[in-house]
């Protein structure tokens, strides 16, 4: 079942990549106004920030994109319809979670190795922030998808839906950021590593379990 | 002990002189809290006069987090037993306890000025403070943007779960962030000595600030079930009646 | 699952494979129930008890609750009171299906792939062309939804309809949009879903024409 729907979910999203293509976007002009506005020179004299900024560009990109996940099944009857069919929120969830770490998550961390030189970052703190938030990322999708499906029968709530994420992710974002730095010296297995992936799994039961209940409470056309 | 009060009209019956009780308890108290805790309260050997920030600021800082638990436990209620006075309380809950968490934080701001020589510090607590008060403000907006009361009800209660779980870990990593991050120079103004001159206006501030949350939720409660009794039709809209086709 | 398979030609034929009935002991009860959409009363106390073959027309003014109350019987709108029960379970899932005016096809796959879709969703093994025939979109198969005319659309819902093997089915305004030949093909189906022992309740402003079937109204009237 879940492999049906990651299927369809696949086709949609890769063939309607405008969501996609524009949170990427986002997440470019993100770092170059903020090399714009702090300095580029003085940013790429601090490899924390460049850490720290690399980790807020992905997060900020990752809550533009959430609303879209699943606002249109909401809006199509497509959630009410799977739900006759005995489909479970469970299945749905997962579907939508892999979809979205695929699809719109990973590309935004796949472009950190050209971003990367516009703040002076090497490819040591660099491929530390990769790492770290290829750790982070079930965690990330897992809130991302609670808060789209919990705003899916709510139209234009982009901003409101950034509000509710946003708290969330805070440990996610302490520890990424802390992971990404000790990672040229430790490596993955450092404390920070560990705690990152502790806090990304308990985001995923916490954001699963959410996920599938917003989706059963939005299951009915609003 | 839930199907106890499930009944609005027990729940009327209880609220009727509840309220009143609790309004004259907070009013006597926040009274005689302050006169003790402003006037006849001595200065603190480290803090001087500024300690005295302590009796408003610490109280309002419990109630904020007693009315985040009280919403997740209400909302825990309303989605198990989808009862609709728990998720009454719980949406009456939002504003105090938000605008109790923006009193701890304005009356921390002020208290930090002389004592830290800075009104904001990124101290642990400061800082969870804060992201608790941003977590008020998604609650109550998903209350807001949420057209239908019943799912908005549902869809506020899982918010406040969530929410609620995830408080304690965002305290962990603040505090861990900051221990990383401020070097433990500035003594933070916690409970000073808490010898009983202090203690006991602290504790009766808190008595009172606990009473008026207690009446503004009640207040809240009762305001919103006598719209909601005064909307209610006598009778549906559409009666139905069913004929065999010809 | 050849429990109905629609024809589409000029006289709009409908043939049953099958002489058996697939559901013979359906029932849709709701007992007492009321109902309210964003705050406003529509029903109270409505009790209905429907048996096998029951065909329910459900007329009224915009507005009195003939959408809502298709919704709570797909169990997608809350309800404020009562009950409903579908073949004596609590929950409608893999009992009910539900058509609403605007269906769940996604702009972005192909005719062929939506449908193809709610096929593999409800197990449904026949290949998705011949389930496009009957309605008259084979040709489109490979067509985006995008490029539907509300009809066609229609029509796709109807096959949609004819790979669920569930016994109620909850219809709103399937007429609207449809050609002649479109809505006899809905009537047809509805016959034939009768005749198999399924209850059709169906919301609709146009009046039903169902060969060899009798079917009860449900008016729908504003108080007053």
């Amino acid at each position: 079942m879940i492999r049906t729907l990651l299927q369809r979910e696949l086709k949609l999203a890769t063939r309607q990549l405008g969501g996609p293509s524009l949170s990427l976007a986002f997440m470019a002009l993100f770092v170059l106004l903020c090399g714009l506005a702090l300095g580029g020179d003085s940013l790429a004299s601090r490899v924390d920030l460049g850490v720290g900024l690399l980790w807020l560009a992905v997060t900020l990109s990752t809550l533009l994109g959430l609303d879209s996940l699943y606002q249109v099944d909401q809006e199509k009857g497509v959630l009410g319809q799977l739900y006759l069919a005995g489909v479970s929120g469970g299945s749905i969830a997962i579907a939508k979670m892999c979809v979205f770490a695929l699809v719109y998550i990973l590309p935004l961390i796949a472009i950190i190795p050209l971003l990367a030189p516009l703040i002076g970052l090497d490819s040591k703190p660099m491929l530390g922030v990769v790492f770290s938030l290829l750790v982070g990322l079930p965690g990330l999708a897992a809130y991302a998808s609670f808060t789209a499906a919990l705003l899916s029968a709510q139209r234009g709530n982009g901003v409101l839906g950034v509000i509710l994420t946003a708290p969330l992710l805070i440990p996610l974002l302490i520890f990424g950021i802390e992971a990404a730095l000790v990672w040229p010296e430790v490596g993955l297995g450092a404390m920070q590593f560990r705690i990152l992936a502790g806090l990304s799994l308990i985001a995923l039961a916490v954001g699963g379990l959410g996920s599938i209940a917003a989706i059963a409470a939005n299951r009915g056309p609003r | 002990m839930i199907t106890r009060f499930a009944n609005p009209q027990r729940f009327l019956g209880l609220a009727k002189w509840l309220t009143p009780t609790l309004g004259i308890l907070a009013a006597i108290c926040l009274c005689l809290g302050l006169y003790m805790s402003l006037i006849s309260s001595p200065p603190d050997t480290e803090h001087g006069h500024t300690v005295r920030i302590m009796y408003v600021h610490v109280p309002a800082a419990w109630t904020a987090m007693a009315a985040y638990t009280g919403i997740a436990i209400a909302s825990l209620i309303s989605f198990v037993w989808r009862h609709p006075l728990a998720d009454m309380a719980a949406r009456n809950l939002a504003l105090p306890g938000a605008a109790m968490t923006a009193l701890s934080l304005a009356t921390g701001a002020l208290w930090g000025k002389p004592d830290w020589g800075t009104y904001w510090q990124w101290d642990g607590r400061m800082t969870s403070v804060l992201i608790l008060l941003f977590i008020y403000i998604g609650y109550m907006a998903v209350w807001r943007v949420v057209q239908d009361r019943r799912r908005a009800a549902r869809l506020a209660a899982i918010l406040a779960m969530v929410g609620w779980i995830n408080i304690p870990i965002i305290k962990f990593s603040v505090d861990w962030w900051n221990s990383l991050h401020q070097p433990a120079t500035i003594s933070s103004p916690g409970a000073p000595g808490l010898a009983a001159e202090f203690l006991t206006p602290l504790l009766i501030m808190t008595f009172a600030y606990s009473c008026l949350l207690g009446w503004l939720v009640l207040r809240g409660m009762l305001a919103e079930i006598a719209v909601q009794r005064a909307k209610r039709k006598p009778k549906a809209a559409t009666t139905t009646r069913m004929e065999v086709m010809g | 699952m050849h429990f109905l398979a629609l024809q589409c030609n000029d006289s709009a034929i409908m043939t049953r494979h099958s002489q058996t009935v697939n559901h013979p002991n359906t029932a849709l009860d709701i007992e007492d129930l009321s109902l309210s959409r964003g705050g406003h009363a529509l029903l109270q106390g409505l009790t209905l008890n429907l048996g096998s073959g029951t065909v329910l027309w459900l007329t009224g003014p915009n507005g009195s609750g003939k959408t809502s109350l298709l919704l709570a019987c797909a169990g997608l709108l809350p309800i404020d009171g009562g009950s409903i029960t579908w073949n004596g379970s609590e929950d409608p899932a893999c009992h009910v299906s539900y058509a609403a005016f605007s269906g769940p096809e996604r702009e972005g796959l192909t005719v062929g792939e939506d449908l193809k879709f709610w096929q593999t969703i409800h197990a449904d093994q026949t290949p998705t062309a011949e389930r496009l025939d009957p309605v008259g979109l084979k040709p489109f198969i490979d067509n985006p939804v995008t490029g539907l005319s509300t009809g066609q659309r229609r029509r796709l819902a109807l096959a949609r309809l004819s790979l669920m093997n569930t016994s109620i089915w909850l219809l709103d305004e399937p007429l609207v949009g449809l050609d002649k030949a479109g809505q006899a093909l809905v009537m047809k189906a509805v016959a034939a879903h009768s005749e198999d022992g399924g209850i059709t309740l169906i919301a609709s402003h146009q009046p039903l024409k169902l060969p060899k079937i009798t079917a009860q109204q449900l008016i729908f009237e504003a108080v007053a």
